[in-house]
């Protein structure tokens, strides 16, 4: 017996009880190796459910048989639990709605193992002379996400997991922060997304430009508050 | 860049830094020892054991978001749940606790 031949066996319930195996006292050892297999999914699937709580709760019951099909399509490649599931959005793209919501989950998760980083301080920004200020870069926290969906998904996420309204029969963009130890997803106003990821490689007079050129009503502001509120701004650079 | 251009987002930069004041989490600090049973803070995924999986009501090993200040006394105020009355003469605290542990 290969130990490929072992992990095969492992996964697909119709298979025999791989070649070689013993039981204690000789008997056959099919029956251990059943409850073996059976525990190894379960354990897949519950690993699922505390990954995607969202997705489980909008799916119901269909999210166990779901779970145990996305074990068996994919094992873990990694014996770190705290990443598994990370085809998902893949995994469910027939249904685009909850597949975005699994890549909320994903990022929120992210979001969490990232390393800390201090908050950028406002008053730094502010004590900027004017023209110092169009040029300056602003980085990101690294545990800052930003996500754009064609479905309410941060919406639909808190819908799910904290109760609420309906959620708006539009897109969301959302950003995901960490402010204190837990992420959380903000939907983002007009814009916002855009402005966010500008400032990968933009000063910030230049990202509100590309803001402004998606959405004429970008609110600056507003956007700003909620980055310097939420710790998801970590440092600023002057550039000359 | 014109001179209106570099007033608005002046003006902008200033209202949000306003507004935003300190940021949020600098007021939240991890209280061991005062949450309910199975109402722990935590969101690091499966593999971990941490969220709502404390077993006893104010597990000194679990920790919940409090409010800077107030965790060290008797009645800590935490995140989003408001304030709670320890029983007992019980205390909240920066550090795991070796009290109310799971048996």
């Amino acid at each position: 017996m290969t130990q490929a031949e072992f992990t095969a066996a492992l996964l697909d319930p119709a298979r025999p009880a791989p070649e070689g195996l013993s039981s204690p006292g000789g008997g056959a050892p099919g029956k251990r190796f059943d409850v073996y297999r059976n525990n190894v999914v379960v354990s897949l699937m519950e690993a699922l459910a505390a990954g995607f709580p969202a997705v489980a709760a909008l799916m119901g019951g269909r999210f166990k048989p779901m779970s145990a099909a996305y074990a068996r399509a994919h094992p873990p490649d990694s014996p770190l639990m705290t990443r598994y599931g990370r085809r998902m959005p893949e995994f469910l793209a027939d249904e685009p709605e909850l597949s975005d919501l699994a890549r909320l989950e994903l990022a929120l998760r992210d979001s969490y193992h990232a390393p800390d980083a201090p908050a950028l301080d406002p008053a730094g920004l502010t004590e900027l002379p004017p023209d110092e200020l169009m040029k300056v870069r602003l980085a990101t926290a690294p545990a800052t996400r930003v996500l754009r969906s064609r479905w309410p998904v941060a919406s639909l996420w808190t819908r799910a997991l904290r109760g609420g309204s309906e959620a708006p029969d539009r897109g969301e963009a959302v950003l995901v922060t960490r402010p204190g130890f837990d992420p959380e997803p903000h939907v983002l106003p007009p814009g916002a997304a855009t402005f966010i990821l500008a400032l990968e490689d933009a000063t910030l007079s230049d990202a509100v430009v590309r803001a402004e050129g998606t959405a004429p009503d970008f609110d600056l502001t507003a956007t700003l508050a909620l980055m310097l509120r939420t710790g998801a701004l970590t440092d600023m650079t002057e550039t000359t | 860049m014109n001179s209106t251009k570099t007033l608005a987002i002046l003006g902008a930069v200033a209202a949000a830094a306003a507004t935003a004041g300190t940021p949020a989490f600098a007021a939240n600090v991890k209280c061991y020892g005062v949450s309910l049973a199975g109402e722990n803070d935590c969101a690091a995924g499966p593999g971990t054991t941490c969220a709502g999986t404390s077993t006893v009501d104010y597990q000194g090993n679990a920790w919940t978001l409090a409010e800077k200040g107030t965790c060290e006394s008797g009645m800590p105020t935490l995140a989003n749940k408001g304030s709670v009355d320890l029983p007992s003469g019980r205390r909240g605290s920066l550090e795991p606790l070796n009290r109310d542990l799971p048996s």
